[in-house]
């Protein structure tokens, strides 16, 4: 613990300092888990597509909502006519099928086992078959629920996202030149560089930083501070009620009447939407005299990331009830899950959305990085705690990459039809990111630095080849069929790869004056008093 | 997405970059206009991505996308400033100019 009470200096270096701290101590605690946010949080940005990529057996089909609607709802009626409720996702621009879940009539008796969701063809409504996958569901759950047993992932990661928080204020207030080094970035000056590194993403992304750090923590905010709404409503369904209105929850009658076709109900929500389409139908009790429609409205063109919705009769085709007008809190509290989400973007916007993911990447691990070379001396040998950081650094930064290929790689790699493949490629994920880490452990750092990244760029590289042999939907073929989400998928994997690439040639470089610090290893020794300069961080 | 919101966002950073000595001094280049006036046209520029990315998208969609643009296009300025000073300008004109006829579409 360090005191500035004896700086003798200014009250504002002295806040300055201490800021230095926090920022290095917070960034450093939290930046692993960071990174690993950061780089899958990115690739969730294209969730949908990736899931379509990872079924290459799927080919997309456009049909329109009523259409879709329709097909699905004949499905339903042909094969469970009695169930209490049907949800059916209807396909849009990015994907490609339709979904539906459907739940039986609670049985006391035989209580009936949950079925599982659907992939159905938006035009003929008949079930798919594609391999058993995750797909970009899985970065997306991993990104803030890290793969832990619930609650203890999205406690994690909210902890994380107040340490991200609090790095970002205290970093800015302990940046000195942050208008002087606006445009500044230095290369090939050892820690000058890797600070220049550092602050460059940051300070220039920092609006995207700061929004994506802050929306994200408040998207969870009612899970990690639930007592403001249990000061106030004694049940969660009051305050669910209170601020989105009362689901339409009515008991089946018991009298049958046919359920009506859904296109002119779509075609009234739409109108009343100013034209647009459906995300979401729900059914209740199908098939009664008490059926009821709900039309949920689409997401994509708002940045209010909460649905309205309408319902109709299903038995006479009337409206019942829609969803009442959001107060501000509510939505103030759907733009800020829209903004994180990015359902509203444009693929241009999205693509934007993704590189400002990865500048956020590259700030947390040049972070990671200068942490070390701050402390490392040039003639003395590396303390524990520098070689620990050293060494998971290597496996968080360099290693995840490889991790993340892997899983792309093992859905082509994996028979289609090997029970339990969609278990397998997440545990190729985690297998290749904390194997690769140990391996490396067995290398000299430099090397490991290099070699990791090599790796990482190896093993996205490969993705286009082994794509191209296993399915019949390779680079070249997509560009013949104007498949233009697998030619962009192939090209970002080449992208990334060279990102890889670029990282393992920097780390290649040599150092420019420090010569590399002696081989032998003085064990029990104290770590050197390190000082945080506050115009150095 | 209005383009060029983010090209004259391009522009904007690459004058206000060049406004400041160590910069500009890194161009090398006799012909570039005095700091004071690129400080002022890189503040004007900025405005006026702002502007069109609102005046296209609305307040709310505007802000979002105008941000979202403008931090890609710093680092990239930022990028290509340390590595080709000059091709970095260079494009700064070539964005300035390509941003007109979008704007008129």
């Amino acid at each position: 613990m360090r005191s500035n009470l004896h700086d003798g200096s200014t009250a504002v270096r002295g806040l300055r300092q201490s800021m230095a701290w926090i920022h290095a101590w917070l960034g450093l605690l939290a930046g692993w888990i960071l990174f690993a946010m950061f780089l899958t949080g990115t690739a969730s940005y294209f969730r949908p597509e990736i899931t379509r990529w990872m079924q290459p057996e799927l080919r997309p089909a456009h049909a329109s909502a009523v259409q879709a609607a329709q097909a699905a709802i004949n499905h339903l009626q042909a094969t469970s006519p009695g169930d209490q409720q049907w949800f059916i996702y209807l396909p849009d621009d990015r994907t490609a099928v339709t979904r539906v879940f459907a739940r039986a009539k609670p049985d006391p008796a035989k209580p009936a086992p949950r079925r599982p969701e659907l992939k159905l063809d938006p035009i003929t409504g008949q079930p798919l078959e594609a391999r058993d996958t995750r797909g970009g569901e899985h970065f997306y759950r991993f990104h803030f629920q890290l793969q832990l047993p619930h609650p203890w992932g999205r406690w994690l990661a909210g902890v994380c996202a107040i340490f991200m928080l609090a790095a970002i204020i205290s970093g800015v207030i302990t940046h000195k030149r942050i208008f002087a080094d606006f445009f500044t970035l230095r290369w090939r000056k050892g820690q000058r560089s890797w600070l220049d590194a550092h602050n460059a993403p940051a300070v220039l992304a920092l609006p995207f930083h700061a929004m994506i750090t802050y929306t994200g923590l408040i998207t969870l905010v009612a899970m990690y501070m639930p007592w403001p709404v249990q000061a106030n409503f004694k049940q969660a369904d009051d305050f669910t009620a209170a601020a989105y209105g009362r689901p339409a929850e009515g008991k089946a009658s018991g009298q049958a009447a046919p359920l009506l076709p859904v296109g002119p109900m779509i075609q009234a929500a739409a109108q009343a939407w100013g034209g647009d389409p459906p995300r979401t139908i729900v059914i209740r009790n199908p098939n009664d005299a008490a059926a009821t429609v709900t039309v949920l409205r689409t997401t994509a063109s708002r940045l209010n990331a909460r649905p309205d919705s309408i319902t109709f009769s299903g038995a006479t085709g009337q409206p019942l009830s829609k969803s009442p007008a959001p107060g501000p809190a509510i939505s103030t509290a759907g733009v800020l899950l829209g903004l994180h989400l990015g359902h509203f973007a444009s693929p241009a916007l999205r693509w934007a959305g993704f590189f400002l993911g990865l500048i956020g990447a590259a700030m947390v691990g040049t972070g990671l990085v200068l942490w070390v070379v701050k402390r490392r001396k040039p003639n003395a040998p590396p303390f524990f705690g520098l070689r620990l950081v050293e060494r998971l650094n290597i496996g968080a930064v360099a290693c995840l990459p490889a991790g993340m290929a892997a899983f792309l790689l093992a859905n082509r790699l994996i028979p289609a039809d090997l029970p339990n493949r969609a278990v397998l490629e997440v545990s190729a994920m985690f297998w290749v990111w904390f194997g690769l880490a140990v391996v490396s452990l067995l290398r000299p750092v430099r090397r490991a630095w290099i070699e990791t990244l090599g790796l990482s760029a190896l093993a996205f590289a490969a993705i286009p080849v082994v794509n191209a042999v296993s399915t019949d939907r390779g680079l070249f073929n997509s560009l013949v069929a104007g498949d233009w989400l697998f030619v962009s998928f192939d090209l970002a994997m080449l992208v990334v790869a060279a990102f890889c690439g670029v990282g393992a040639l920097v780390a290649s470089r040599k150092p420019p004056a420090s010569p590399p610090p002696p081989k032998v290893m003085v064990r029990k020794r104290k770590p050197a008093p390190v000082r945080e300069h506050a115009d150095a961080v | 997405m209005p383009y060029e919101s983010g090209l004259l966002g391009y522009a904007a950073f690459a004058s206000l970059a060049l406004a400041m000595k160590k910069h500009a001094d890194s161009l090398a280049w006799n012909a570039l206009p005095p700091r004071p006036v690129l400080s002022v046209l890189g503040w004007a520029l900025l405005a006026l991505s702002a502007t069109v990315a609102v005046v296209r998208l609305g307040p709310s969609l505007g802000i979002t996308t105008w941000i979202g643009q403008i931090c890609l296009a710093a680092p990239l300025l930022v990028l290509l400033l340390s590595w080709r000073p000059r091709l970095a300008a260079i494009l700064a004109a070539a964005a300035l100019v390509c941003a007109f006829p979008f704007m008129l579409l």
